[in-house]
C-alpha cells in the first residue's frame, strides 16, 4: 500500500511557514542577545575576587547547564509563573528559558576566552597604569571576543534548533506551525519533513556564514 | 497572597520519581551504546578512500546534526509511522531517534580522534605487515578511544538531558512522571525545580566520573 505524498497542502500553507521561520529567528535572536549579556555578567562574577560572587555564578552555571531545556521551559512557564504570580506570555517564558540556559553556556565560553589571554598582558596593562576596567575594555575583551566568536556562532545554530522546543508552550514557530497543520490535514509526514528541511536550511545557512566569518577573522 | 512553596507532594511521590530514572538511564545508554556502534561505522565510512562512501557518511552526519531532536522524534513517531503503517512503541521510537542522532555526533568525535593519531603510526603498522583491519584494532582505535573520552563524556551528559525530550511521546521517564504529578498536585514550581535539580545532580556526578576516567586512562 503506497502513501501518496501530498505537495499541495504544503504549498497552500507556505505563507504560514514563512511567518513561522520569522518567529523562530525572532525568539532565537532575542534570547541570543539577552544570553550574551547575561553570560558576560555571570562570567565576570565567575572570575571575581569575591568568593560569594564566584559561588553564585558557579551555582547558576551548574543549574542552567545541567537542567534539560525541556524541563526549564516548563519550570519557567508553569513553575516560576505560579511562584511570582505572573501569567507569562509563551514567547516571554520561552525566551527566559533559552536566555538563562544559553547565558550559562556563554559564561563558560567567555571565561575560556578571557583566560586564554595570557596573564602577561594583564600584568603589563596594570604596570602601565590601566585600571581593571580599562584593561578589560581595551586589551582583554577585544582579543577574547575574537577568539570565542566561532563558538558563539555554534551557539546561535544550537539556539535555532532549541527554539523548536518552544512549540510545546504554544509559540508559533516552525515546529508548532508544522504540528497544527499536520493535525488539521492529517498529513504529519509532509509537514514534519518540511519542518526538518527548514531547520536544515537554516543550520546550513548559518554554518557557512560562521565559517566565512572565521576565515575573515583569521586574515584580519 | 504570596505563593508558599510546599514540597510535600514531591516528597510523597519521591520513590516514583527516582524509579522513573530507569528509563532516563536506559534511553541514555541506548543513545550512547547504539550510537557509538553506528557512529564508529559512520566515522570509518567518512574516512574511507571511496568518495561515495565518504559523501554518504557526511550527508548522514550533516542531516542528523541539522535537525532539532523534537522535530526528528515527531517526524519518526507520527510521520514515518503513517507512511509505513508501523505502530511504534514510544520507547522504541525514542531509542531509534536518540541512537541515530547521537551516531552522527559521535561519528564526528571518533573521526577527529582517529585523525589525531598521526599517519606515522598507520604507515609504520602497514610497513610492519599489519593489515588495515589489524592496524585499526590494535594501534589506532585503542589510542583514539582514550583521546575521545572528554567529548564522549559531554555526549553522555547531553544524552541524559535529551532523554527528557522523549517524554513528549509518553515515555514514563523522569520528566513525564514529574509532569503528571505536577498536574495532579497543582505544584509545578516544586516539581519542576526538583526535576531540574535531579538532572543537575546526575550531570554533575557524571562529569566527575568522566574526569576520573580521563585522569586514569589518558596519558599526559
Amino acid at each position: 500500500m503506497g502513501y501518496d505524498f501530498d505537495l499541495k497542502v504544503i504549498v497552500d500553507n507556505l505563507d504560514e511557514f514563512v511567518a513561522a521561520v520569522g518567529m523562530t529567528l525572532l525568539v532565537a535572536a532575542v534570547s541570543m542577545v539577552a544570553a550574551l549579556v547575561v553570560g558576560l555578567v555571570v562570567a565576570f562574577m565567575r572570575i571575581s575576587r569575591f568568593s560569594i560572587f564566584r559561588a553564585a555564578a558557579q551555582g547558576y552555571i551548574n543549574f542552567f547547564q545541567g537542567a534539560p531545556l525541556y524541563v526549564l521551559i516548563f519550570w519557567v512557564y508553569y513553575g516560576v509563573a505560579m511562584l511570582v504570580g505572573v501569567n507569562f506570555q509563551p514567547f516571554t517564558a520561552g525566551a527566559i528559558a533559552l536566555t538563562t540556559q544559553y547565558g550559562a553556556y556563554m559564561a563558560e565560553i567567555y571565561r575560556s576566552g578571557i583566560q586564554a589571554i595570557e596573564r602577561g598582558q594583564r600584568e603589563a596593562a596594570v604596570s602601565m597604569g590601566l585600571t581593571t576596567t580599562q584593561t578589560y575594555r581595551h586589551i582583554i575583551l577585544p582579543q577574547a571576543l575574537r577568539i570565542v566568536l566561532p563558538s558563539l556562532g555554534n551557539m546561535w545554530i544550537a539556539m535555532i534548533k532549541d527554539s523548536s522546543l518552544l512549540s510545546i508552550i504554544g509559540v508559533m514557530e516552525i515546529m508548532r506551525t508544522a504540528y497544527l497543520n499536520s493535525n488539521d490535514y492529517f498529513r504529519p509526514f509532509e509537514f514534519y519533513t518540511l519542518a526538518a528541511l527548514l531547520y536544515i536550511a537554516l543550520t546550513f545557512l548559518f554554518f557557512y556564514s560562521n565559517q566565512a566569518l572565521e576565515r575573515k577573522l583569521k586574515i584580519g | 497572597m504570596p505563593y508558599i512553596p510546599n514540597f510535600g507532594p514531591v516528597l510523597r511521590v519521591w520513590d516514583a520519581l527516582l524509579l522513573s530514572l530507569r528509563f532516563t538511564f536506559l534511553l541514555a545508554f541506548m543513545a550512547l551504546g547504539l550510537g557509538s556502534l553506528m557512529g564508529l561505522l559512520i566515522a570509518l565510512l567518512r574516512l574511507s578512500k571511496f568518495r561515495v562512501l565518504s559523501f554518504a557518511a557526511s550527508v548522514y552526519i550533516n542531516f542528523f546534526r541539522g535537525i532539532p531532536q523534537i522535530v526528528y522524534l515527531v517526524w519518526l513517531y507520527f510521520g514515518i509511522a503513517m507512511v509505513t503503517g508501523t505502530d511504534f512503541e514510544p520507547i522504541v521510537a525514542a531509542s531509534i531517534c536518540l541512537a541515530t542522532q547521537y551516531a552522527a555526533y559521535l561519528a564526528e568525535i571518533f573521526r577527529s580522534g582517529i585523525e589525531a593519531i598521526g599517519k606515522g603510526q598507520t604507515e609504520a603498522s602497514i610497513s610492519m605487515g599489519l593489515t588495515p583491519a589489524k592496524t585499526y584494532r590494535y594501534v589506532v582505535l585503542p589510542q583514539a578511544l582514550r583521546i575521545v573520552i572528554p567529548p564522549v563524556g559531554n555526549m553522555w551528559v547531553g544524552a541524559i538531558k535529551d532523554s527528557a525530550l522523549v517524554s513528549y511521546l509518553g515515555v514514563m521517564e523522569l520528566t513525564r512522571t514529574a509532569m503528571l504529578q505536577s498536574n495532579i498536585s497543582w505544584r509545578p514550581f516544586e516539581f519542576y525545580t526538583t526535576t531540574a535539580l535531579i538532572y543537575v545532580v546526575i550531570v554533575w556526578a557524571s562529569a566527575k566520573v568522566f574526569r576520573g576516567l580521563e585522569r586514569r586512562w589518558q596519558w599526559a
